[in-house]
């Protein structure tokens, strides 16, 4: 069931359109009860006359026309303002868990797979899009319809207040007994739709190999096997609903009698006429029909209402440390926000210091800490490099010190200053890595997401770098048609164009040619030359000329000092 | 290419056609039972007999079970097709080569699964029952009014016709609005699924905001066409459910404007019923109908174009003899693209050839053809070449290949749960795979992937080479494969390579990495997609200053 906090975000959602909303709820019942209402006025005008004259028909069809054409307006407008207003309301949602998500800590990432948070943006909020957009609508006038049909119903004769309790009653009981299966069938729909999902999109990518070495059969056949999982637990589903469908049936099939019979009576009394007996006929078979869609509507809204749990789950989770909600953010969920709007290039003090005392790290699925009572200090133009076998903790130093992962005791300061925003904090540092990151789509838009430099500038930066491409230049997803010094090369187009006082660079140049190494190096010694520089390497040459180099091993500052001294050291030890 | 979808019709509507059959017959009983209903009630309004009541409710109950059923036998119907249809589609793309769907993005072919298989068999879920329950409907209620009422049956269909008309254009706009919103969607998921992905690297970039941004202006677009589908949505909505007034309307006018001799009270009341409860349902559905046969179209369109994709294949002569001193045999291979009304030659002119034992390294500047040039070798361009021949050969791309499954099943690349451990361990081992936090079956039953642990780049890499090792074939074709690892890993790696090679197996190594060359037996050098030198080690450090300033 959903919790209270589910509601809550939908009021925040729906918040400022709440005397709209109603008055729209008025004028959608009073359109749908009018509309209703057309059949008692030919019953009416039917049992009041005894034969059927011209001046009879034209009477009733001038009403008609009249009553129509009124609630015809009336549920229209109703109709598409709410849905209009709820597609609104619902966006909102996802553009405030977006704003959230984004600032989560890493963990919350390395938890959960990928795919399980993006489903959040797709299916639920999908879900929620497309109920919130047209069948809120219907769903709502079919509950017009029914409340209409009940009081025009005992309007012609309190005595059908009975059945119609009778029939909601049993409408609700035979919705309770097939809800429960219901919703397991349709939650294993979405639960094994995944995995068939999955293997599609990852051996797709994999093709060359699977056709290279004659496996196409084996991955077929799996494919086979977890898409008939999928497909069958559908099946299971249109079964569960056939079968909600046909005892609906058969209850509204006694209904029928009952209505009947009772009108018989009525009749022989002389209480109603027959047209107010099909009138109420008709109506029974309406108000079936609109109670089957009502239940069906309303298990879909119940599954909705988990996409907005879940969707809910996601706006109400701690914030990485130090972060803070940008000021656009409306929906008050707890977190730390800025109070006003952060310019999107950010100055820095002209002289910076960083600061690491005492820090230990570990990773919340280790035992033991990867990091321990580390304590660095960079000067200002200082080139600092850090040395290391493989897994001696170099790279989770770097992720320490860009905040990317929580530390345990100790500190990282710039300047001292404890109270810098996380965002203002990681503008400090540009980055040069291994794994570097493409978006797909122009080579521009992959060194300047902001849009902030011209076009004559960007040419340059990338001239400079060595890189040839036309900013138009298409780049495939994860950077695809790019090679490991392309990549490198673009990297350090960004670094160059970000013109943060920290550089740092996390074993660059391991898998680049010489060409690319060339003009990294290069531009290291050049045009970032009075920066602050931070080179973690595995090829000892890059490392020659820093002013100081820390080892590390095992998490700890083995040693530290002068170049010569430290590599002597290292690599006397094996 | 696009060529009208024979096949994929054929599979959604004409398997099975007895079962087609059956359904269509469910229709009929509950379109004409449905019309029964009010025949009898009129005499039940006339004789208030228990029986007549029974009678029409029995008949009602029929009709509303057969309708159940219509569409309960035509959504297993459709299950079917659906599964076929994806079959076909994953047997398709696994075929296809890699240079043939160049165009098309992993998530592109995922969205032809997940969206386009299910709603091109719409047609068959709920395309078809609705069609059938509410085009029956249509044509057997004029029939029904001409025998029982004398209505004149040009009247009757003429307003249904209009009806269906008006019901056509509507769908028609929601069908457009419709295929925006799924092209909106499947672009702003692009965006999502790079975002979450990488979200470290949008952190450590500073790119949070922007990139935001860039998700909240497709949101925006994407809204915007929601709202103007919904007003469209329910303009059509609000008309099909009260349609059954306005034809109340028409049916009184009708009798208005011709002779009311004779014309009871009951007539007019049945009447009413046929209109108001009968052609209540498919007139609701009537609008929805259509916009699904127009959505399932372009899906249809959408599938069809995929699979009308013919792979390119190289084209060289087929019966030269094999030389079997060789593993690999090239003469003038050539391999061009066409760009706009320009040729691009990427491969030009390459000669090249293997023998067994021998390590070739592949080296030049980026972009000058190197994994092309490998990608051929396994035939996955369209190349020409005089002559061609390969022996049986394994390759490592530059982004390897993992699937979620277990360590081992990664090695023999099958999904069977028996395997060699010894075997899986030896081959682990040659490519010198991680083994520092387990080892044995524990380390080989590992889950890898989005339900177990992830690996590293480096980690891929070497697992996919172990995959190479575990079933080696005649000849290597490694790209890269020292990209992601250390210098002692690499050296590990060298190793295993030179005892391979003593049992005969040849390499073809491209690398960035010039400490590997002295290991190779010749050198070859790529330059703009011609090989400008071939030759030893030793004579490569003769000329290298002219390469090394390139």
């Amino acid at each position: 069931m959903p919790s209270n906090t589910v509601y809550n975000t939908l009021y925040q959602a729906f918040r400022k359109y709440m005397v709209a909303i109603v008055f729209l709820l008025a004028l959608g019942f009073c359109g749908r009860f009018f509309l209703l209402y057309n059949s008692k006025i030919i019953a009416q005008t039917l049992d009041s006359s005894p034969g059927i004259t011209h001046e009879l028909l034209q009477s009733l069809l001038i009403k008609l026309m009249l009553v129509l054409s009124l609630s015809f307006v009336m549920a229209t407008t109703f109709r598409i303002a709410i849905s209009r207003l709820a597609s609104y309301a619902v966006s909102k949602i996802y553009d405030e868990t977006t704003l959230r998500v984004s600032r989560y800590p890493l963990a919350f990432f390395d938890r959960q797979p990928a795919g399980k948070i993006t489903s959040r943006f797709s299916s639920d909020y999908g879900n929620l899009f497309r109920l919130f957009g047209g069948p809120l609508a219907e769903f709502l006038s079919i509950i017009f319809d029914v409340i209409a049909i009940a009081i025009i119903t005992i309007s012609i004769h309190p005595f059908f207040f009975a059945p119609l309790c009778l029939a909601t009653l049993s409408f609700y009981g035979i919705h309770k007994y097939n809800q429960k299966e219901l919703r397991r069938a349709r939650s294993q729909v979405a639960w094994l739709r995944a995995p068939s999902v999955a293997h599609f999109s990852e051996t797709v990518q994999g093709a060359t190999n699977i056709k290279l070495a004659n496996s196409s059969s084996q991955f077929i056949q799996r494919f086979n096997s977890l898409d008939q999982i999928f497909v069958s637990a559908k099946e299971t589903v249109f079964k569960r609903v056939f079968i909600f469908s046909a005892q609906l049936n058969i209850m509204s099939f006694g209904l029928f009698i009952l209505n009947g019979v009772l009108s018989i009576y009525l009749m022989n009394k002389n209480i109603i006429g027959i047209g107010q007996v099909s009138v109420v006929l008709s109506y029974t078979f309406l108000a079936t029909q609109a109670l089957q869609m009502f239940f069906e509507w309303f298990s879909q809204f119940d599954e909705a209402m988990i996409g907005v749990q879940r969707m809910d789950e996601y706006l109400r989770l701690p914030l990485e440390s130090e972060a803070r909600l940008p000021a656009q953010a409306e929906f008050f969920t707890g977190q730390a926000q800025e109070s006003r709007t952060v310019p999107t290039k950010l100055k820095h003090a002209s002289t910076n210091q960083l600061h690491i005392k005492n820090l230990t790290l570990k990773y919340a699925n280790q035992t033991e800490p990867t990091l321990k009572e580390i304590s660095l200090d960079v000067y200002q133009g200082q080139k600092v490099g850090i040395i290391g076998k493989t897994g001696s903790g170099k790279s989770s130093l770097i992720s320490a010190i860009m905040k990317l992962y929580p530390y345990s005791s100790g500190s990282i300061s710039i300047n001292e200053d404890s109270d810098m925003s996380l965002d203002y904090y990681r503008s400090h540092f540009a980055v040069v890595s291994q794994d570097t990151f493409f978006i797909q789509g122009p080579l521009r838009e992959n060194i300047d997401l902001f849009n902030l430099y011209s076009d004559e500038k960007l040419t340059e930066i990338l001239n400079r770098v060595g890189i040839h491409l036309s900013l138009a230049h298409h780049i495939e997803e994860r950077g695809l048609n790019l090679s490991f010094g392309e990549k490198q090369l673009i990297s350090l187009a960004r670094c160059l164009l970000k013109d943060a006082p920290f550089i740092i660079l996390d074993e660059a140049t391991a898998n680049i040619d010489p060409r690319s190494e060339a003009i990294l190096t290069e531009t290291l010694e050049t045009a970032l030359k009075d920066k602050t520089q931070i080179i973690v390497a595995h090829r000892l040459v890059t490392i020659e000329n820093c002013h100081q180099l820390i080892w590390i091993e095992n998490g700890q500052i083995k040693k530290s000092g002068p170049p010569k001294e430290v590599l002597e050291a290292f690599i006397t030890s094996g | 290419m696009n060529k009208f979808p024979y096949q994929l019709i054929r599979t959604v509507f004409l398997n099975r056609p007895g079962y087609k059959a059956f359904i269509i017959a469910l229709a009929i009983v509950a379109g004409l039972c449905g019309l029964f209903t009010p025949y009898y009630q009129r005499f039940f309004l006339e004789s208030h007999q228990m029986t007549d009541l029974i009678k029409a409710a029995i008949l009602m109950l029929i009709s509303l079970m057969a309708y159940q059923l219509t569409m309960y036998f035509s959504q297993k119907e459709a299950v079917l097709a659906q599964k076929s249809l994806a079959t076909q589609l994953y047997q398709h793309i696994l075929h296809l080569s890699s240079f043939s769907k160049m165009s098309k993005a992993t998530g592109e072919l995922v969205s032809q699964y997940t969206t386009d298989i299910p709603s091109a068999t719409m047609w068959l879920e709920q395309t078809l029952p609705y069609f059938l329950t509410t085009a029956l409907p249509l044509i057997f209620t004029p029939i029904f009014l001409k025998i029982t009422y004398g209505v004149n049956i040009g009247y009757s269909f003429f307003c249904i016709f209009i009806l269906v008309i008006l019901n056509l254009l509507m769908a028609r706009r929601q069908s457009v609005y419709f295929y925006h919103f799924k092209k909106l969607a499947a672009e702003r998921m692009t965006l999502v699924n790079e975002w979450i992905q990488n979200i470290k690297s949008l952190r450590t970039l500073g790119w949070i905001v922007p990139f935001e941004k860039n998700i909240f202006v497709k949101r925006v677009l994407e809204t915007d066409n929601r709202v103007a589908m919904v007003t469209n949505g329910q303009t059509m909505n609000s008309f099909s459910s009260s349609i059954t007034f306005w034809l109340n309307v028409l049916i009184i006018f009708y009798f208005m404007s011709s002779s009311i001799e004779g014309l009871k009270k009951e007539d007019i009341l049945v009447l009413i019923w046929v209109v108001g409860v009968f052609l209540s349902r498919p007139l609701r559905q009537l609008p929805w109908l259509l916009t699904m046969f127009f959505d399932a179209l372009t899906s249809i369109k959408r599938m069809n174009q995929i699979l009308s994709i013919k792979n390119q294949d190289p084209v060289y002569p087929q019966n030269s003899p094999a030389n079997t001193d060789y593993v690999l045999n090239i003469q003038n291979l050539n391999l061009d693209l066409q760009v706009g009304n320009q040729k691009k030659h990427l491969l030009n002119k390459i000669n090249l050839s293997l023998k067994p034992s021998e390590i070739v390294a592949l080296i030049g500047p980026v972009g000058s053809g190197k994994s092309l040039l490998l990608k051929s070798i396994i035939q996955e361009t369209p190349f020409t070449a005089d002559h061609f021949s390969a022996g049986p050969a394994v390759y490592l791309p530059q982004d390897p290949f993992i699937f979620s499954s277990c360590i081992h099943n990664n090695l023999t690349f099958t999904y069977n749960e028996t395997y060699d451990a010894a075997k899986c361990m030896a081959a682990l081992r040659l490519a010198h795979f991680d083994e520092t936090q387990k080892t044995g079956s524990e380390l080989l039953e590992t889950l890898i992937g989005e339900r177990g642990v992830n690996l590293s780049g480096g980690q891929k890499q070497r697992l996919h080479l172990a995959r190479l090792f575990y079933n080696p074939k005649d000849l290597f074709l490694l790209d890269d494969p020292f990209s992601a690892v250390d210098i002692k890993t690499e050296q590990a790696i060298i190793e295993s390579i030179q005892k391979l090679q003593t049992q005969r197996y040849a390499f073809l190594i491209t690398t960035q990495r010039h400490s590997f060359l002295k290991y190779a037996d010749r050198i070859i050098y790529l330059d703009q997609g011609s090989i400008v030198f071939d030759g030893t080690y030793a004579q490569f450090l003769e000329k290298s200053d002219q390469f090394n300033a390139k």
